[in-house]
């Protein structure tokens, strides 16, 4: 048994097992004998236990589902609506489109529309040209344009309804 | 494959429950941190979300050579600084010192004859913590409730190793005296 007693490193190291064997020996030796070592440890004990006691606060109990749709927010709601929206003027376009050449005569007005622009833009004739030539073909089927038009709504209404979901996991 | 390892790139190919399950095992540590280092109640909570959320931003950057917890609890820890700096909430030298704000808490608390009003030691154990320099309260918490290594530590706090154990060693040195001040040996009953 040492004369001198115990520091409070070797009860510390003692209390935290990170002795080798030997030492702990040699502590437990003095201690079993020192009731001054024995106080200290005692306290240190006390402590330690008081240290590995649950502290803190409680977080709500939805934290997780609020972190989540908070980086919902940021990373996934924005280009989902854009995308949406784009698709959505992009058919209102084409129904818009096919509406009117239901309606209207397409030739006269391709003529007409030909007749303005080619002598004052004698450059860009070549494209008014074709701007003719497309709505004198789109004249006579128009009803395949509109064929195209439900086609487009119709995937439109599968991409909302039966995709999003997907898309919603891949973005997140 | 490590678990963790799975998890991240579960939650990298966009799996939600994945990542919901990280923070559910997370939020403890996470929590005991921010609470160690922040002492305004009213930012806890966000400060923690906000832990989540970088992450979740971060989890691409993860490097598997240190232990998935160790790398949460550098954000938290950081994100807790972020915090304290910014908000100017605690001396700019306890940051960069802690040390020398230890010394000042040992002068300050000199007088032996000082009264305490806490009834219960778990009460004052708890004060004398909160008094302590942010750096060693949360050592005590990461080695005592969180099991963390030395090297752990070390990581989490850029400390060196032999730092963090002389840090640990003295605050728990401060704390005992500190009870035995209030408590004799025998008050100590188990
Ligand atoms: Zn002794």
């Amino acid at each position: 048994m040492s004369l001198k007693h115990l520091n409070d490193e070797e009860i510390q190291e003692y209390l935290d097992g990170n002795l080798p064997a030997q030492d702990r020996t040699m502590i437990e030796e003095h201690l079993e004998r020192c009731p001054v070592c024995q106080d200290s440890l005692k306290q240190y004990r006390y402590l330690y236990d008081g240290l590995t006691k649950e502290e803190g606060f409680d977080l709500s109990n939805d934290f997780a589902k609020t972190v989540i749709s908070r980086l919902g927010i940021e990373t996934q709601t924005k280009p989902r609506f854009n995308y949406f929206y784009v698709l959505l003027a992009f058919l209102g376009a084409v129904i818009g489109v096919a509406t009117i050449i239901r309606f209207i005569d397409m030739k006269s007005l391709g003529v007409t529309i030909y007749e303005t622009i080619q002598p004052r833009f004698e450059f860009i004739s070549v494209f008014a040209d074709s701007v003719k030539n497309a709505l004198l073909i789109l004249n006579g089927n128009a009803g395949l344009v509109i064929v195209a038009g439900l086609a487009l709504a119709f995937l439109a209404t599968v991409d909302r309804f039966v995709l999003k979901p997907k898309y919603r996991r891949v973005s997140f | 494959m490590t678990d963790s390892k799975l998890q991240i790139e579960r939650i990298l190919s966009g799996d939600q429950t994945a990542f919901r399950a990280l923070v559910e095992e997370y939020q403890r540590l996470v929590s005991h941190i921010v609470f160690r280092m922040v002492s305004t109640k009213e930012d806890r909570e966000d400060i923690c979300q906000d832990v989540f959320m970088r992450i979740y931003q971060n989890l691409g950057d993860f490097r598997s050579e240190s232990k998935l917890s160790t790398w949460i609890a550098r954000i938290a820890y950081n994100a807790c600084l972020n915090h304290l700096e910014k908000r100017k909430l605690v001396p700019l030298e306890e940051l960069n010192s802690p040390e020398q704000s230890l010394e000042n808490f040992l002068e300050r608390h000199k007088r032996p004859d000082e009264i305490t009003e806490e009834k219960e030691v778990g009460a004052l154990l708890e004060n004398e913590i909160n008094r302590m320099p942010a750096t060693f309260r949360t050592i005590l918490t990461l080695y005592h409730l969180e099991d963390m290594s030395y090297t752990q530590i070390s990581e989490v706090m850029r400390l060196p190793e032999g730092t963090v154990k002389s840090y640990l060693f003295r605050a728990r040195k401060l704390l005992k005296d500190r009870l035995k001040l209030k408590y004799q040996p025998e008050d100590l009953c188990h």
